[in-house]
């Protein structure tokens, strides 16, 4: 095993284990912590695979400002383990159930695909800022275009959703 | 840096040559912006400026979307290195968006609630217009990326509008409802687009590689990374098992937020199933497609158990509102039989079903905010009578519901008798029995929607009136337009050659 | 083998510069504050008072580490330690002179906003762990004015990589060889410089401890070397933000001859530092409101400006 391969295994392990904790921790602001933790192991399989600018993107944006504003709102809306809905033994059974029965489906369908063939990156360079800047530029223009609009409308309707109108 | 400089300019010059076909979009875009821009300066001074300029750009943006069907050759044209697709097929698609957009928008100006709401109205109006921005792209996106972010797009506006009506617990409770499932839906298709992705290693649908992938892999795992990607789809269409969130959303939407969701992205996820049936099903090997067969039973499946979901739910229903959105499932059934039949026998008859479901639904939806506005109820109990003293617009509500139900002399009936017709013709061409099945289950459903739809009457005219209390006038415009669109929904039974000539492609 | 050794000293070098600036800065704000608001200044112990830093540090070390019982423990702790880790995983991207540099990477800069935008953790998580009104408060206050101004910090920052054609900070400086970018980029310059002061709440944007309001804000609750690590944290992050602003506006290591490069960059990054300190001495601490509104209404639409006109300009001087 390589380094490059153990340090894959290590960082996936780290994702799925701690990705489980978020479900598991009991304490909202805790869960909070796990994903960043998971939000970093992500980076590093990103940069694992040559591709460092959205590994470092993905810190910026997703552990550094969507995360601090989780805990933000978390933290304003005072959650903690007593406040937690408590779900009933049944619905927990069937919670169970229904996963189990997906789980089941998936690995059943998914099995039978051959391993795909091992990831050659053709092109070293491909991750880096500037082909990225014009991959996005250039195939990606329109998709990129109706971000912006979506983010304009989502802000519009968060704005309006959240205003306190005075009167 | 001079490179860099060469990429821009390049890119520019290739949206140069493209943006003539995304007229519409950008004229969208622009007024959207211009909405928000008129609101913060002028909306004080100006009363319903946002309105006013609303409802004219749309209207603008219908005349070019008409205008598209001169401007691209017939076999269609790619844009944007292959992300959309603009087809006289999308082209109609859009023109039925964008009417239902305007109708809507009409509807808005005199809704009680809307015109009642603390926020005031002009952020409704630009979202509407945002929407139906997103539906375009839509009803024109050929790319997994276009598809999600437009879907997601279109998911993310309704939401708001859903939720539009702050304060009103009801309408607030719909809005979080709509987004949490919509919110799961967006999840599990997103899971499925990566297995596709992963599996094709393309994102464009239409390319043959991506076609050649799929069929290259166990038909069970394609089958199941389809359907992961499919439940998007029949979250925005309303089909099973996706089904659930629609009496609550419609219930506590907005009135003309609720007939524009039942059409408008029923009407968009249609042609976006349309475009992955297709693409799925052109196999360039000359035995055919491997998933023909089983996209066929699974959509004959879905519209089977999703109709007789609609319609025997909707015989319990006392609430108007809630009534129609099973009504609504129950058509979503009767849509996707025409897309089961789909690949044997083209979509005219899904596209002339639409184009009557549309009309007919808003305007039932019309006519249950003219009594909302009267006596600001949507039970059926509060209609008792009423026929008598609004006679004119209980006549149009009975025509809508005739057409519904599917009887003639109403466009309904027309259009029922296609999508039965495409059905048993594609089960002639490809001896699918399910599609039969799928026929007769269409048959006991209609009967089944006479039911309930027939209670509507029932209380407007053989019902008397609980109390004696003297009610306002309705409103003129929505008389107007109510009395329009019935005339229209006969028109169209009694001549339906009118829109099929057109609709021929 | 040499290689590697010599890499290995510029790090354990760098590591050791840094910390002892850190302590270093404790006395010069202490005494250059005096000097301005026309007192003296801790001047006792040893010559100009300099063994301040030995005895503050000592009685840090010395004090009882407490941790308050209604505190979650292991946030807590681990609180202090992300501003340190953060800002010191800054300084591996800053070239100090040509042959002093821990990393070069393509990525640099946008390694720094990332790196810098983890700080904020230190302050939320912080408040939140000490489990009292007024640190939860300055924890919020903190959040929301760190996420703002990071925004337009990213975003002044792009002029930048627009002249230079990348985001090494190494090509950065050795595209300045001409002109120094301040010339060319002045209202970048300036918003980074304010969105800096903000990134590392000091005066007059201390709002997350606001000491005549909030008590201490955040670290109320900390004792001890907790407390010592949000002080040198404090105090590594003015560090950053003046070496940052040396290597991207002031041309970095370079200028005449007479001096060695290394001295350079100190004497400018020194300068910096003084005007950080400068700044507490005289502007008051504005209220919180005005804070939010003069970045959002002012600072982001002046940074797209600039963003938009120097594109414009750029691509309009290369058509071909």
């Amino acid at each position: 095993m390589t380094i490059t391969q153990s340090l894959f295994y290590f960082l996936a392990f780290v994702a799925i284990f701690s990705s489980l904790l978020v479900v598991t921790a009991k304490n909202p602001i805790h869960s909070v912590l796990y994903l960043i933790l998971t939000f970093f192991t992500l980076t590093g399989e990103y940069i694992l695979l040559n591709a460092q600018f959205i590994g470092i993107v993905n810190i910026i944006v997703y552990a550094g400002a969507i995360m601090v504003l989780f805990l933000f709102v978390i933290m304003l809306l005072n959650l903690n383990v007593e406040s937690e809905p408590q779900k009933t033994n049944l619905m927990k059974f069937i919670g169970i159930i229904t996963g189990g029965i997906g789980l089941v489906v998936l690995t059943a369908a998914l099995k039978s695909t051959d391993p795909s063939n091992t990831v050659v990156i053709q092109e070293v360079d491909m991750g880096l800022v500037k082909n990225l800047g014009q991959v996005l530029f250039k195939e990606f223009l329109l998709p990129f275009e109706i971000v912006s609009i979506l983010f304009l409308s989502a802000m519009v309707g968060a704005v309006l959703l959240a205003r306190k109108e005075t009167k | 840096m001079k490179n860099f400089v060469e990429i821009i300019q390049s890119s520019i010059n290739d949206t140069l040559g493209s943006w003539i076909y995304l007229l519409p979009e950008i004229s969208l875009a622009f007024i959207f912006i211009l909405m928000i821009i008129a609101d913060l300066f002028w909306a004080k001074r100006i009363k319903n400026l946002v309105a006013i300029i609303a409802v004219s750009g749309l209207f603008i943006v219908f005349l070019e979307v008409i205008d598209q069907f001169i401007l691209i050759p017939p076999q269609g044209v790619v844009l944007f290195s292959a992300m959309i697709k603009l087809s006289t097929a999308a082209i109609w698609y859009k023109v039925l968006i964008t009417i239902s957009g305007l109708l809507v928008l009409l509807f808005s100006l005199r809704d009680f609630q809307l015109r009642n709401t603390e926020k005031g109205g002009s952020e409704y109006y630009s979202l509407v217009l945002v929407v139906t921005l997103g539906l375009n792209f839509m009803v024109m996106a050929q790319n997994l990326l276009m598809i999600y972010l437009s879907i997601e797009f279109v998911s993310v506006c309704s939401y708001i509008l859903a939720a539009y009506l702050t304060g009103n617990k009801r309408s607030e409770e719909s809005g979080m409802k709509y987004a949490l499932f919509g919110a799961v839906a967006s999840a599990v298709m997103l899971y499925g687009m990566s297995l596709l992705y992963g599996f094709t290693g393309t994102l464009d649908i239409t390319n043959q590689a991506f076609y050649n992938g799929l069929a290259s892999i166990n038909l069970m795992s394609a089958s199941v990374a389809l359907l992961l990607t499919l439940a998007g789809l029949f979250f925005k269409i309303s089909a099973f098992p996706m089904q659930v969130w629609v009496p609550d959303v419609y219930e506590g939407a907005p009135t003309p937020i609720t007939a524009f969701l039942s059409v408008a992205p029923k009407v968009a996820g249609i042609a976006l199933l349309i475009t992955f049936i297709r693409a799925v099903n052109s196999g360039g090997s000359p035995s055919g497609s491997v998933f023909l067969a089983s996209t066929e039973n699974l959509l004959a499946a879905l519209a089977i158990i999703t109709m007789t979901i609609g319609n025997f739910s909707a015989l319990w229903q006392t609430n108007v509102k809630r009534l129609m959105a099973y009504s609504a499932i129950g058509h979503s059934g009767f849509i996707l039989m025409g897309v089961a039949a789909y690949s044997m026998t083209g979509q005219k008859a899904i596209l002339f079903f639409l184009f009557v479901y549309a009309l007919a639904n808003i305007g039932a939806f019309l006519v249950i905010g003219y009594f909302s506005n009267v006596f600001h109820s949507e039970e059926l109990e509060d209609y008792k009578g009423m026929g008598m003293k609004y006679p004119l617009v209980s006549v149009a509500m009975v025509i809508f519901l005739v057409s519904l139900t599917g009887l003639p002399p109403t466009a309904g009936f027309v259009g029922k008798f296609f999508i039965f017709s495409a059905a048993i013709e594609a089960y002639m061409l490809g001896g699918n029995v399910l599609l039969l099945i799928m026929v007769v289950f269409g048959v006991v459903n209609t009967v089944v929607s006479l039911f309930y739809y027939f209670k509507i009457p029932l209380n407007l005219y053989l019902r008397k009136a609980k109390t004696e209390i003297s009610l306002d006038k309705g409103n003129l415009l929505f008389s107007v337009i109510i009395i329009v669109l019935a005339l229209f929904t006969l028109f169209l039974g009694v001549f339906p050659n009118k829109l099929i000539g057109l609709i021929n492609f | 083998m040499s290689e590697t050794l010599n890499y290995w000293l510029v790090i354990v070098g760098i590591l050791f510069v840094l910390l002892n600036i850190a302590a270093f800065l404790i006395w010069v704000e202490r005494r250059m504050l005096a000097l301005w608001q026309d007192r003296l200044g801790p001047n006792r112990a040893g010559p100009f008072g300099l063994l301040i830093i030995l005895a503050d540090t000592l009685k840090l070390f010395f004090k009882e580490d407490w941790i308050p019982p209604f505190a979650d423990r292991h946030v807590f702790v681990i609180a202090p330690a992300v501003i340190v880790i953060s800002v010191l995983l800054s300084f591996a991207i800053i070239p100090f002179a040509p042959a002093i540099q821990i990393v070069d990477l393509n990525i640099g800069l946008l390694f720094f906003l990332g790196m810098s935008s983890l700080g904020v953790y230190s302050i939320v998580l912080g408040g939140w762990a000490s489990n009292n009104k007024y640190s939860l408060l300055g924890a919020l206050r903190g959040a929301s004015q760190m996420i703002s101004y990071e925004v337009f910090m990213g975003l002044s920052l792009m002029g930048v990589v627009m002249l230079s054609g990348s985001f090494s900070l190494r090509t950065i400086v050795e595209a300045q060889k001409d002109y120094w970018f301040v010339l060319l980029q002045p209202v970048g310059f300036v918003i980074f410089f304010i969105a800096g002061i903000a990134e590392t709440h000091r005066l007059p944007f201390d709002i997350p401890e606001a000491e005549s309001e909030l008590v201490a804000g955040f670290h109320s609750e900390y004792s001890g070397m907790k407390f010592g690590m949000f002080f040198i944290g404090e105090y590594l992050g003015i560090t950053l933000i003046s070496s940052i602003t040396v290597a991207l506006f002031f041309g970095g290591w370079l200028g005449p001859a007479f001096l060695p490069p290394l001295a350079w960059f100190a004497i400018k990054t020194a300068g910096f530092i003084l005007f950080f300190i400068l700044l507490r001495a005289s502007l008051p601490r504005p209220r919180y409101d005005q804070l939010m509104e003069y970045g959002w209404k002012i600072l982001l639409p002046l940074t797209l400006l600039n963003l938009l006109v120097t594109g414009g300009i750029i691509l309009f001087l290369n058509q071909p």
